[in-house]
């Protein structure tokens, strides 16, 4: 059996949530299929055997939110992506009426490492350590962002409910 | 709001955000440019290649027939050759320290081979 035959399934399970990942990430879905496809190519070149990963996901996810961050560098030396890291106002924009319209407009108000600690501990069900793995960063600064990031998303979602309810 | 508000509940809202995306052909567009991947570097191949020792004294070798060129085209002269009743005897010559040279140059290209491998 060959790599490329050993990845076949381990490519058609995780694309779904890399893919999702990086692009709540990018906020670019053609962007986050670029990226989603170095992920791959990453992990396919990485001499890890497959047999010694203990969860596929973390190590894909892990890789992807690498060639996220490499990107951004590149990008921020390139262009002030203030945009990126903006904190939008505290009252969320109504002319769009939908939970699913708010909570995206919250999460994107997020610094994007914030955003992915939110991503991976509220939404995909890592640990706060699974988390830091994943990110690199240190445990404590991941629990730190991942209540920050509740508390927000509840503020944005409560002021919705406010004016909706 | 609350976590258990069930109209608004943060949890499934997020499951919800962060919904796999569909595949629409990304796997099969992967595992092509894996293959292809696959076929210009073949990886396996690669990995089961046994290491050869003695490429590294053949190297070794090299290096040091080079090295004796650019010193001898440098105008030095090499130890003179004593008359030796047994190769051991290299050892009280000055000549060890180039077979002590070549040996360390060797041993790092026999560890560097096997690293690679």
């Amino acid at each position: 059996m060959t790599r490329a035959d050993q990845f076949d399934p381990i490519v058609r399970a995780h694309q779904g949530p890399v893919r999702t990942f990086l692009r709540r990430l990018c906020r670019n879905s053609a962007l986050a299929d670029e990226l989603a496809q170095e992920t791959f190519l990453k992990a396919f070149r990485s001499s890890e055997p497959l047999d010694k990963i203990d969860n596929v996901r973390s190590w894909l996810l892990r890789i992807a939110y690498r060639c996220f961050l490499d990107h951004h560098r590149r990008e921020t030396r390139r262009h002030d992506l203030a945009e990126m890291n903006v904190e939008i106002d505290a009252a969320p924009d109504h002319r769009h009426h939908g939970v699913r319209l708010d909570i995206e407009q919250a999460m994107n108000s997020l610094p994007p490492e914030r955003r992915a600690c939110a991503m991976l501990c509220l939404a995909l069900g890592h640990s706060h350590q699974e988390a830091a793995s994943i990110t690199g960063l240190p445990l404590g600064t991941v629990k730190s962002h991942v209540g920050r990031a509740k508390s927000v998303l509840q503020t944005h979602l409560s002021a919705y409910e406010g004016q909706t309810g | 709001m609350t976590d258990n508000d069930p109209n608004t509940d943060l949890t499934r809202l997020l499951n919800d955000y962060m919904a796999p995306t569909p595949d629409q052909g990304f796997s099969d567009a992967m595992m092509r440019t894996l293959q292809a991947e696959e076929e210009s570097v073949d990886l396996s191949d690669y990995l089961a290649r046994p290491s050869h020792p003695w490429r590294s004294w053949i190297v070794a070798l090299t290096l040091g027939l080079i090295s004796g060129l650019i010193w001898t085209w440098a105008g030095l002269s090499l130890p003179e050759v004593p008359a030796m009743d047994s190769p051991v005897n290299l050892k009280d010559t000055d000549w060890a320290l180039y077979a002590l040279a070549a040996a360390c140059v060797a041993a790092s290209l026999v560890f560097v081979e096997l690293d690679s491998a």
